[in-house]
């Protein structure tokens, strides 16, 4: 019997890079991005407006995806990007460099304000049907009915999800960090990371499945209904 | 390879994004797929993480083009300038008010005791130069004579001078002062504008002092201008503060030198 090693391994140069498979991450967190972040947090700093707004309208697309996909609504999720930029606008110097790219800081400021929004409204105690969820524009897959509701499906079992494995399934898949990255922003280790991001997929996958055989039933019933 | 091995690594397979420069090896995908084609349970378990991995890509790219409402970046560029002004207040309320409180408190305490100063210092500046027990007696004793004497702005002192060479007149009122012929003995009343009753009844204690008459103007003794250069013996007598209330002239040098 073969011996399976399940640590993965240093990938070697032959193999394509993140970039080369398409999944290239959105955000430019190399060394060019961070000197221009610092450039316009230092306008910003200066009172200069276009560095605010430069910021803004770089970062404000990411902020917002997250707290909505954290939250699930949409008042919260504009009401948690607004409050992270305001954290910014006044507290710029809290931010250091050598921490990382300024886009896992706010991220880290959208978490914290998100969860703390959760706490103080209990909104997030259990998903309801009381939830907006966010109208999606998929072009090529307009009239494919069957990928729209899969898709719902998967929104609606993240957001059931505990808070832990919610926001490293967000971070990881939706967001597209590294598990460096996201241990940035949550605050633990990688390895921790690592392991829920493991245990979020086998909640998800068990929750969709649930949802499979919840609406296999209803449709059975409606069958007989029918039937009757 | 066990299933449970089989749907870890595949769980984990997709997650070539998530942890930077490492992804599994190829060979071992390779073995879970392998494992996946034998193993019925395993296969499904393939095509339902391979379906979740779908949707969440589909979830991913359907919210790539989601962005915060306009009215979210108006209100924080209206921030942005609430706070730009409110960290830049106007040059008045910027002065450093901080630095001015220490030179003012201590400009204060200087102030207070050079006031506290000229109010409890001696208010002659006639030098001590001796003291005697016979001559308080004798002063004391010719104060004992004052009431009668006492007017109505200050005290009258009857200064009986058989000792003294010359003679300081004067008159009550007036600001003139003369040196007269020794062997005139006179009575002579000194009004002082210092010094009361109640202090000479509070006890008191005279001394003798060598000072030139122009410093008697000091006390309030009238003294005459063309004779201010010379200098005079006297016993002071001074209340328990200080202050003189009465001077008795001794003797009266005819000049400075």
């Amino acid at each position: 019997m073969a011996t399976v090693i399940l640590e993965p391994f240093r990938r070697a140069r032959a193999i394509p890079s993140i970039n080369e498979l398409g999944c290239l991450p959105e955000m430019d967190a190399n060394d060019t991005g961070l000197e221009e972040d610092g450039k316009l947090l230092q306008l910003m700093i200066a009172g200069e407006e276009r560095g605010f707004v430069s910021l803004y309208r770089r970062y404000q697309s990411r902020v917002y995806r997250f707290s909505l996909q954290i939250s699930g609504i949409r008042h919260v999720a504009e009401e948690v990007t607004q409050e992270t930029f305001l954290a910014l606008i006044h507290a710029p110097h809290k931010y250091r460099t050598e921490r990382g790219p300024l886009l896992l800081y706010l991220f880290g400021i959208a978490r914290n304000l998100a969860w703390k929004n959760a706490r103080r409204d209990r909104l997030f105690a259990a998903l309801d049907d009381h939830r907006e969820l966010p109208v999606f524009y998929v072009p090529d897959l307009a009239n494919d009915l069957a990928r729209k509701k899969q898709v719902l499906q998967v929104r609606h079992a993240i957001l059931s999800l505990p808070r832990k494995y919610r926001e490293v399934i967000v971070l990881c898949c939706l967001q597209e960090l590294s598990y460096e990255q996201a241990a940035t922003v949550v605050g633990s280790s990688i390895g921790t990371v690592r392991s829920r991001m493991h245990r979020a997929k086998q909640l998800l996958l068990r929750k969709l499945e649930e949802g499979r055989l919840t609406q296999a039933a209803a449709g059975n019933s409606s069958v007989l209904r029918c039937g009757l | 390879m066990t299933c449970e091995e089989c749907e870890q690594l595949l769980l984990d397979s997709r997650n070539c994004f998530s942890y930077k420069g490492w992804i599994p090896g190829v060979s071992v995908l390779n073995l879970a797929r392998s494992h996946a084609q034998s193993c019925p349970a395993c296969t499904a378990k393939m095509s339902e993480i391979a379906e979740m991995n779908d949707a969440l890509d589909q979830l991913r790219l359907s919210t790539r083009h989601t962005e915060a409402p306009p009215a979210v970046e108006m209100n924080l560029v209206a921030k942005f300038h609430k706070g730009i002004r409110a960290r830049t207040p106007s040059v008045a309320t910027t002065f450093p008010w901080r630095w001015v409180w220490g030179p003012a408190a201590v400009l204060l305490l200087v102030a207070a005791g050079f006031v506290l100063y000229s109010t409890l210092k001696p208010r002659s500046p006639i030098a001590v130069h001796t003291g005697g027990g016979e001559q308080e007696h004798l002063a004391q004793r010719q104060l004992s004579r004052v009431p009668s004497g006492a007017t109505a702005g200050g005290i009258g002192i009857e200064d009986h001078l058989s000792n003294a060479d010359r003679i300081v007149t004067a008159s009550p009122g007036g600001d003139v002062a003369k040196v007269g012929k020794p062997g005139h003995e006179q009575m002579r009343r000194f009004p002082l504008p210092v010094g009361d009753q109640l202090s000479l009844n509070g006890g008191s204690r005279v001394v003798r002092v060598r000072l030139s008459l122009s410093s008697l103007v000091a006390v309030g003794v009238p003294v005459s201008p063309d004779v201010s250069d010379r200098r005079v013996t006297a016993d002071v007598m001074m209340d328990p503060f200080g202050a003189v209330v009465a001077i008795r002239l001794v003797q009266v040098e005819t000049s400075m030198n």
